[in-house]
């Protein structure tokens, strides 16, 4: 029988990792910089010295925790609904290049319902903001998508266009009316304490919103699973011809898609607002919609490839960060990684378009 | 500053700032015509900015411009390469190539400038005069409305976007001319790079094309895939850059707003005149058999 490990190491996943680790190797050793000492610097700032913490933890009998997975896992935290956003509109055949838009908004919105209402008990104040920054993302999202079903506006370019209008509208907020004058960088308000999300104290950025995120994973596999609307965005995103033949409404499934998966991304912004910042930061997302992308094509729109992805991703950039501070070389190998990763698992190395086009001649 | 707005300053300063957009644009015409979409033209961008400081101060300026040319037209044909050869999807690559270009400029300033005085900047000691590109932009747009217009090539190249089966009915083979397009593509986006770090600024610095490669796409589509439309449209957001850099402070609506205008007014275009795009945009080398 063939293994599911064996299939786990063949799988374009992993040959495509393999690819861009011997690149990123490469180009490491071109700038004349050792290779091997940064990117075993690069993994063990990703995953710390587990073995000596796990002997640490049998001597003094209790758990003891490097901080370096806790890091990975708060990075992982956005990667994990921005990628499933892209999931999402990807299954509805759409291209949602504006997670980070979507993000930016998210997390503003959640920021301004977190900075209002003093005194309002955590049970209701948490969960207003949550849904207020999936509101946002939601409604930006569905612009594109409702350009998209009803004037044939191409979603790529009209969410492409609808992330600089995102920065610029929260650039001027945060710089301008919503400015918290305490504050020397541009910033909004604190967030009140009953709008906070649980979080670790110690700068790991650990929080409550992995299992926000995990459970988003489970809501979007129940969506494609169980629920008649996924299996309506699955076959719009197959065909949407003979989607609308079958009776499917394609026009409202496209805005739905949309909204779905600006809705997870505003989540990813309001997560990191409520769990990691505490305020809206100007120009806070180091590109995290853009990672996304990524980060749903090597988890083969799957939540729980997504979920392995957006760890592995969320390792290598910490882990780049800890190579920078130790090593010579720059943590911007971490994106030549990404962007390897992606043309690797998009390439269709398979023979069929070379027989088709011997066929046809 | 006096009320009265200083119009020739102004003027200038809207063609300073249009010329890289010009150049960018073209290539997104010359590539998106032959039916390969191109949002990599950003990424080209910062490629062609860096490598033209790096092989400025290696060879002497015009060889760097040449050098960083040749590196636009290489990375060219790896969109090229990718999405026709290895069916790779056309906007999957154009991101991949946006975020290997940011971050391989970054890398390879940080470990080449980092000891740079001041640190993480390439400069230039005498830059590029910029008349040369705003001359060379009005030019090529002026040749690249020929070249499609006017010439059998350029009949060629914009059939291949609108039907590459019926264009290879009628005899003419598809992926030669795919191959101008998007390699002519990087020739112009890497130029437009160059322009910005080798003339306008004079140095190299993070992410300094900033979104420009992304306007310029705008362009593209405000300028329903024409030369001459994306020139006009191209000069119209230089000059909304222009009036937010000169009357920052001074106007009565935040600068933010005009910045947000091109993209805004993109959307606008692509709703309202459905301007349509070449049908076959985005299809590989054997999609798409209509």
């Amino acid at each position: 029988m063939k293994s599911l490990l064996v299939r786990c190491a063949m799988s374009r996943q992993a040959v495509g990792l393999f690819m861009a680790i011997i690149v990123a190797a490469g180009i490491i050793a071109a700038t004349g910089s050792n290779a091997a000492e940064a990117l075993s610097a690069m993994f063990y700032g990703a995953i710390g010295d587990i073995p000596s913490a796990v002997s640490e933890s049998f001597k003094s009998h209790r758990l003891v925790l490097p901080n370096e997975p806790l890091r990975l896992i708060a990075k992982a935290t956005p990667l994990i609904l921005s990628g499933l956003a892209v999931a999402v509109a990807l299954r509805a055949g759409l291209f949602n290049i504006g997670a980070e838009g979507q993000i930016l908004v998210g997390a503003f919105a959640a920021a301004t319902v977190g900075a209002a209402w003093p005194g309002t008990p955590a049970i209701l104040h948490l969960p207003a903001c949550l849904v207020a920054g999936m509101l946002a993302g939601a409604s930006w999202a569905a612009i594109a998508g409702a350009l998209k079903a009803w004037r044939g506006a191409h979603e790529v370019i009209v969410t492409i266009m609808l992330n600089y209008v995102a920065i610029q509208l929260t650039h001027y907020m945060v710089n301008g009316p919503a400015r918290d004058p305490s504050s020397l960088a541009p910033a909004t308000r604190l967030i009140q304490p009953g709008a906070r999300l649980w979080a670790l104290e110690g700068g790991t950025n650990f929080s409550a919103g992995i299992v926000l995120a995990v459970a988003a994973a489970v809501a979007v596999w129940h969506l494609f699973a169980r629920l008649r609307i996924g299996f309506e965005i699955r076959a719009v995103g197959e065909n949407p011809e003979a989607a609308r033949m079958a009776a499917i409404p394609v026009a409202r499934t496209m805005i739905v898609a949309m909204a779905i998966s600006g809705a997870l991304a505003g989540l990813a912004g309001a997560v990191e607002v409520l769990g990691v910042h505490r305020r809206y930061l100007d120009a806070f997302s180091p590109g995290y919609g853009f990672e996304s992308i990524a980060v749903a094509f090597l988890g083969n729109l799957h939540p729980a490839g997504i979920i392995a992805s957006a760890c592995l991703f969320g390792g290598i950039a910490g882990g780049a960060v800890h190579m920078e501070a130790f090593t010579s070389t720059p943590r911007q190998i971490a994106g030549i990684v990404q962007a390897v990763v992606i043309l690797a698992v998009a390439v269709r190395w398979n023979a069929a378009g070379r027989a088709d086009r011997n066929a046809r001649q | 500053m006096s009320d009265r707005i200083d119009l020739a300053a102004l003027a200038v300063l809207s063609v300073r700032q249009a010329c890289p957009l010009m150049l960018a644009a073209l290539g997104g015409i010359m590539s998106e015509r032959s039916g390969v979409v191109n949002i990599a033209l950003e990424g080209i961008m910062l490629i062609g900015a860096f490598v033209g400081i790096w092989a400025g101060q290696q060879f002497g300026p015009l060889q760097g411009l040449m050098v960083a040319i040749g590196a636009g037209g290489i990375v060219g044909a790896a969109h090229l390469l990718l999405t026709q050869r290895l069916r790779v999807n056309h906007i999957v690559s154009g991101v991949a190539i946006n975020i290997l270009a940011l971050n391989l400029s970054t890398f390879l300033l940080r470990s080449i400038y980092n000891q740079a005085d001041p640190p993480r900047q390439a400069r230039l000691s005498e830059p590029l005069p910029i008349e040369w590109f705003v001359i060379l932009a009005v030019a090529a747009t002026v040749a690249v409305h020929v070249l499609l217009y006017q010439t059998t090539l350029g009949l060629r190249i914009r059939a291949v976007g609108e039907s590459p089966h019926r264009t290879r009915l009628a005899g003419v083979s598809c992926g030669p001319l795919r191959a101008v397009g998007v390699i002519a593509s990087g020739v112009f986006a890497a130029t437009a790079g160059a322009y910005l770090s080798m003339s306008l600024v004079g140095r190299f610095t993070d992410d300094m094309v900033s979104g420009r490669g992304f306007i310029a796409l705008a362009a593209v589509i405000c300028g329903r895939w024409t030369p001459l439309g994306a020139f006009l449209a191209c000069w119209a957001f230089g000059l909304f850059d222009a009036l937010q850099l000169r009357m920052q402070g001074t106007l009565a609506m935040p600068s933010e707003a005009l910045r947000a205008v091109p993209y805004v007014l993109t959307i606008l275009v692509a709703v309202t005149f459905r301007a349509q795009p070449p049908a076959q945009l985005g299809s590989g080398d054997d999609d798409n058999r209509d």
